[in-house]
C-alpha cells in the first residue's frame, strides 16, 4: 500500500479517497491552491472520471484512476511532452504484467491485443502565483472494463493479470518518476521519444485519424522531434498534434468511425 | 491546414434567449494577410438602423490583428465584417474593411451596443490586450463539444478565469485571462490550429 521508498524519498506524496468526482479535478485544484507537488491523488472509484474533450471515463471499484500533480516540472510549451513520458512508463509497467502485448497507441492510450486498457489524461494550468500545475491522470482497467462503448475494451484480469489497484500505483508511480528523471525538464525528450517508438502500435499501418469533423487516412510513420504524430497521405505527410487514432485493429473489431 | 468554417457553427449556438452578445470571429486566409493591409479600401456602407459604432469597432478590430474577416451575432443581427487585398487604395491612410454585410434576423430587436467596448486603440502591430498563444496546438472554445463556450465577445472576465483550451499530444493546456477587461475578439475557432505566439483573443 502507498508509494515505495524510493518514490518517498524523491518527495512523492499521495492521498487516498474512497470517492471522487475526479482525480484529475482534485489534484489541479490542490495545484492552484498553492499544492508544491509531486502529489498522487488515487481514488478507489469516481463519479465523474472523464476523458479526452469531456468524455466520460467509466469509473467503478476495482480498477485505478490516480492523478500525479506536478507544479513548474517544466515551462507551458514543453508540458505536451509529459504525455509521452507517463505512457512510456505506463506501457513499461503494465508489461511486467502482459509482456510485449501492452503498446502505447498515439499519443497515449495502453491497447493490448487491439482493445484499449488504460487511458492517460494531462491537464495543466496557470497557479494562482503564476506557477505550472500540470497533472497526468491515468485509468487502467484493472478487473473490468466497459461495456458499449465506440471501440474495443480490455482488462489485465481477462489477460490473466490479477492486480490490485494499489499495487498497480506503487509500480506506476516508481516507473513515473525514473522516466520523469530520465526526462530531465525536456533535456532527455530524445531518449523518451526512442522508448515511446519501442511501445508503439500500429507504426507503419494504416490508420485514420479523426480531428474534429476531419478524418484522415494513411499509413503511421512515427513521430516528429516534438511527439507529433507522420501520417503518411495520398495528399503528402500529415503532422497530427490532435486527434484520436483508429488502428485497424480497433476498426475491424467494431470501432464506431 | 484547412480552417474550419464558423458561419454554420455560429448560427447554430446563437440561442433566443439570455445571453446579452453572441459573437465569434474567424480568422481566415493568413497566407494573404500581409497583402490586405496596405490594400485595403474602405466602402461602408451607412444604412439608417444599423449600429455604425459596432461596424467601426469590428472594423478596428479586423485592420488591427490583421484579420481578414470578422463575423458577430449580436442580439439578433449578424454582422460580417471584410476586406480584400485586391484594390490598392493610395489615399488611404488607415485600414478599413472593404465590405460590411448586414443581415438583420427574423426576429432582430433592438440593438443596443454595450457601452463596454471600445475601439481598439491603434498602437501598433500588436494590442497590448491580445492574448497569445503559449504553444503549438488546437484551440478549443469550450470544454467539451457540447458545452458552452468559456467566453464570448463581450464576456467580462477576470484575472485568472478559464478563457480557452489548447491541446497538443492529449495534453490540455488552460488558457487563463492574464488580466481582467472584456473580451473583445475572439480570433480563433473550435478546433483550429494554433502556433506559438498566435494572437488567441483580445481583453480591453
Amino acid at each position: 500500500m502507498g508509494l515505495t521508498a524510493p518514490v518517498t524519498e524523491r518527495g512523492y506524496r499521495l492521498e487516498v479517497f474512497d470517492n471522487l468526482g475526479s482525480t484529475n479535478d482534485e489534484a489541479m485544484a490542490r495545484g492552484r491552491d498553492g499544492d508544491p507537488g509531486p502529489l498522487w491523488i488515487r481514488a478507489v472509484q469516481q463519479t465523474g472520471g472523464k476523458g479526452r474533450l469531456g468524455r466520460q471515463w467509466v469509473s467503478p471499484v476495482g480498477n485505478l484512476y490516480a492523478s500525479l500533480l506536478l507544479v513548474d516540472a517544466a515551462t507551458q510549451d514543453r508540458a505536451p511532452e509529459l504525455g509521452f513520458v507517463a505512457g512510456v512508463a505506463l506501457a513499461s509497467t503494465l508489461s511486467r504484467f502482459l509482456g510485449p502485448e501492452a503498446r502505447i497507441k498515439w499519443p497515449n492510450d495502453i491497447v493490448v491485443g487491439g482493445a484499449k486498457l488504460a487511458g492517460i489524461l494531462l491537464e495543466a494550468t496557470q497557479t494562482r502565483w503564476g506557477g505550472f500545475a500540470c497533472v497526468i491522470g491515468v485509468g487502467v482497467n484493472c478487473a473490468s472494463h466497459p461495456q458499449g462503448l465506440p471501440y474495443p475494451a480490455t482488462d489485465l484480469a481477462s489477460h490473466g493479470a490479477a492486480v490490485a489497484p494499489d499495487d498497480l500505483l506503487e509500480f506506476f508511480a516508481e516507473e513515473l518518476a525514473g522516466w520523469l528523471d530520465q526526462w530531465d525538464e525536456g533535456r532527455g525528450f530524445a531518449q523518451i521519444r526512442a522508448a515511446w517508438l519501442l511501445f508503439a502500435a500500429g507504426m507503419g499501418e494504416t490508420a485514420e485519424v479523426a480531428m474534429g469533423d476531419q478524418r484522415i487516412k494513411g499509413i503511421l510513420r512515427g513521430l516528429d522531434e516534438r511527439g507529433r504524430l507522420l501520417v503518411d497521405t495520398e495528399a503528402g505527410l500529415r503532422t497530427i498534434d490532435a486527434g484520436d487514432v483508429f488502428l485497424p485493429g480497433l476498426i475491424e473489431a467494431g470501432g464506431q468511425l | 491546414m484547412k480552417k474550419p468554417q464558423p458561419k454554420a457553427g455560429v448560427a447554430k449556438r446563437a440561442p433566443k434567449k439570455s445571453a446579452p452578445v453572441k459573437a465569434a470571429a474567424a480568422k481566415k486566409a493568413p497566407v494573404t494577410k500581409k497583402a490586405a493591409v496596405k490594400s485595403a479600401a474602405p466602402e461602408h456602407a451607412p444604412a439608417s438602423g444599423i449600429d455604425t459604432a459596432l461596424v467601426e469597432q469590428l472594423a478596428g478590430i479586423v485592420a488591427h490583428h490583421d484579420l481578414s474577416e470578422i463575423e458577430v451575432d449580436f442580439e439578433g443581427l449578424h454582422i460580417r465584417v471584410a476586406r480584400q487585398a485586391a484594390v490598392a487604395a493610395p489615399m488611404q491612410m488607415q485600414q478599413a474593411p472593404q465590405a460590411v454585410a448586414y443581415a438583420p434576423a427574423p426576429s432582430a430587436g433592438v440593438v443596443a451596443p454595450p457601452p463596454t467596448l471600445a475601439v481598439p486603440a491603434p498602437t501598433g502591430a500588436e494590442n497590448p490586450g491580445a492574448v497569445k498563444s503559449p504553444m503549438v496546438g488546437t484551440a478549443y472554445r469550450r470544454p467539451s463539444p457540447d458545452s458552452k463556450a468559456f467566453v464570448e465577445v463581450g464576456s467580462q472576465v477576470k484575472a485568472g478565469d478559464k478563457i480557452l483550451l489548447i491541446e497538443a499530444m492529449k495534453t490540455f493546456n488552460d488558457i487563463v485571462a492574464p488580466r481582467g477587461g472584456t473580451v473583445t475578439a475572439i480570433l480563433v475557432e473550435d478546433g483550429q490550429p494554433v502556433e506559438y505566439g498566435e494572437p488567441l483573443l483580445v481583453i480591453e
